[in-house]
């Protein structure tokens, strides 16, 4: 397998949107695990803090790191790099990157051909690769995640496509026992290199059938992995190292973060997708969130800065397996954690969260880890009741006030 | 949403497709055929068993917010169908020609529905939003008893009925 360094140099910037700063942090990292053929490294200016306890395995590309930083930043600071895109273009352009590099990678789900897609991803993608390799398929979800898994099974690399996530209840069955399980009960003979996306969340007054939050449901499936995007950036990434992956990947969206706007770099990069994603580095408490949420927590860390906390946001993008390297760490430095998530409170992906912080790291809390996520109620049409049924960022800040006292 | 159905199934005659439960393909825009439809399928059903009705009616808007309608279809396409089948003109027509009623009087109908529709509206406007307390409402049919609380487990707590 051809070990190809791939890295991504990231200025860091004030997003107007959100109006935080973001800081590439350091961690070379290699998984013993699972062979990777990509590896990537953020690029920083302390390059000693993730690789002072490191394996003198990671010796080997600290170097090429060092080498490889010098030569972007010279090249970066001459103009502002890359391009400005929305975060559904990313994934447009990831995708249509794979496609164009590999000519097994398809797509396919409801009107995502000629409709070019119902959250314009796929837009202008069937008129280039054609109606077979840009598949509009009727609507049985069911039929064709098994006809996605089929494909896979055979050396096609499909992507399938939810309208929204909340329809792919219907192909549980075959998420669950097909896509997860065949690896397994084939005794490796069938890998299932599928990627299965689509938004999910709670959006603007969608009614309770389309603001489903399937991460907790999908989490317990063994031989699946799961992500969640929230950035054009980590979208574009994810979606890329998610194709690449032999692995059934859920890559999760959310419906009101497609329009968001950010700067990506002009060069190829493939993120890693079970590397969480160091938002915002702190002192006083680690909060841990993924997708929308992210976005209240960092409105919330605008109002706990200006009371004097210190937070710590972590993004953690992979919801599974969870990076408890990144999560450890931070736990090791604040001692107080702060789940932030929509999922619902019984069985979401905080609760399995909260359990493993406290399986791994129960001797460095000095605080139970409060976690905060939506109600356990079908999510309402009325507008105001809607939001009280997601986080708000008021409720984020009374929760760190009261964590930290 | 946008895609025909041509486009979506090899066989887009739906109603043939039930294997042994017998079909029947109405024309769902004209509402006396609809009415005869269903009252022979309630017959055949109370006596023989299930049957599939395929009404075939059109859609003039799009299928939702983020959808417009007119990047599958033309215009034309919309206001001929309009036109030629829409419902409530046929029944209009044929009142008309079958002299059951006079102009005036269906015009009279049309402004008396007008005012009910307008008042429910402005009604439903000054409605206040629901309270926050309604969001455990009809969530079980019989309550456990159980406390529920806000996302920072102090506001908003209820207990389910």
């Amino acid at each position: 397998m051809a070990a190809a360094i791939m890295q991504g140099v990231r200025a860091t910037k004030d997003l107007s949107s959100a109006n935080y700063k973001r800081s590439c942090f350091a961690t070379p990292r290699s998984l013993p695990e699972r062979k990777r053929s990509s590896f990537v490294i953020h690029c920083d200016g302390n390059l000693t803090s993730g690789l002072n306890n490191s394996s003198s395995r990671s010796v080997r590309l600290s170097a090429n790191a060092v080498s490889t930083k010098q030569e972007n930043v010279a090249a970066s600071t001459a103009s502002k790099p890359g391009h400005e895109l929305l975060l559904f273009e990313a994934l447009r352009e990831g995708l249509e990157e794979e496609m164009d590099r590999d000519p097994r990678v398809c797509v396919m789900g409801e009107d995502v051909g000629h409709y070019g897609g119902s959250y314009k991803v796929t837009k202008g993608l069937a008129a280039k690769y054609g109606d077979l390799r840009v598949l509009d398929t009727p609507i049985a979800e069911n039929s064709f995640t098994g006809m996605a898994i089929g494909a896979a099974m055979t050396g096609l690399r499909p992507i399938i496509e939810g309208m929204n996530m909340g329809f792919l209840l219907l192909a549980f069955n075959q998420i669950s026992n097909n896509c997860g399980m065949l690896h397994y009960t084939s005794g490796g003979q069938f890998k299932i290199p599928v990627v299965i996306r689509g938004p999910g969340g709670v959006g603007r007054q969608l009614g309770a059938e389309h603001s489903q939050r399937l991460e907790s449901y999908f989490q317990s499936i063994p031989g699946i992995q799961m992500v969640a995007c929230s950035t054009p950036y980590n979208a574009k990434g994810l979606m890329k190292a998610a194709i690449r992956s032999e692995n059934p990947v859920i890559l999760f969206e959310h419906v009101l973060l497609y329009n968001l706007k950010e700067r990506i770099p002009d060069e190829e990069y493939v993120l890693n997708l079970e590397e969480a994603e160091m938002v915002r580095p702190g002192e006083h408490v680690t909060i841990l969130t993924y997708s929308r949420m992210r976005y209240h927590v960092m409105q919330a860390a605008k109002t706990l800065v200006n009371r004097g906390y210190d937070p710590e946001v972590i993004d953690i993008r992979s919801l599974k397996p969870f990076d408890l390297y990144t999560i450890g760490n931070s736990v090791k430095k604040t001692h107080r954690v702060l789940i932030v998530e929509e999922c619902m409170r019984t069985g979401g992906i905080g609760a399995s969260l909260t359990a493993s912080i406290n399986e791994n790291f129960h001797d460095y809390l000095d605080a139970p880890i409060v976690c905060l996520s939506s109600q356990d109620v079908p999510t309402p049409y009325a507008g105001t009741l809607e939001e009280w049924t997601v986080v708000q960022p008021a409720q984020i800040v009374a929760a760190v006030e009261q964590l930290c006292q | 949403m946008g895609t025909a159905e041509w486009r979506a199934a090899k066989s887009p005659a739906y109603y043939k497709r039930g294997d042994y439960v017998p079909g029947l393909k109405v024309d769902g825009m004209d509402a006396l055929a609809v009415k005869q439809a269903c009252k022979f399928a309630k017959e055949h059903a109370l006596k023989n068993g299930p049957i599939i009705l395929e009404m075939d009616t059109y859609r003039y808007h799009g299928h939702s917010m983020s959808d417009p309608g007119s990047t599958y279809r033309t215009r034309d396409e919309i206001s001929g169908v309009r036109q030629e089948r829409d419902p409530i003109e046929r029944i209009r027509k044929l009142i008309l020609s079958h002299d059951i009623a006079a102009e005036k009087e269906l015009k009279d109908i049309e402004k008396e529905v007008r005012k009910e529709v307008d008042e429910a509206i402005a009604k439903a406007k000054e409605s206040p939003l629901p309270d926050p307390s309604e969001l455990f409402t009809n969530i079980y049919v019989k309550g456990l008893g159980t406390e529920s609380f806000g996302a920072d487990r102090k506001e908003l707590k209820a207990v389910l009925p």
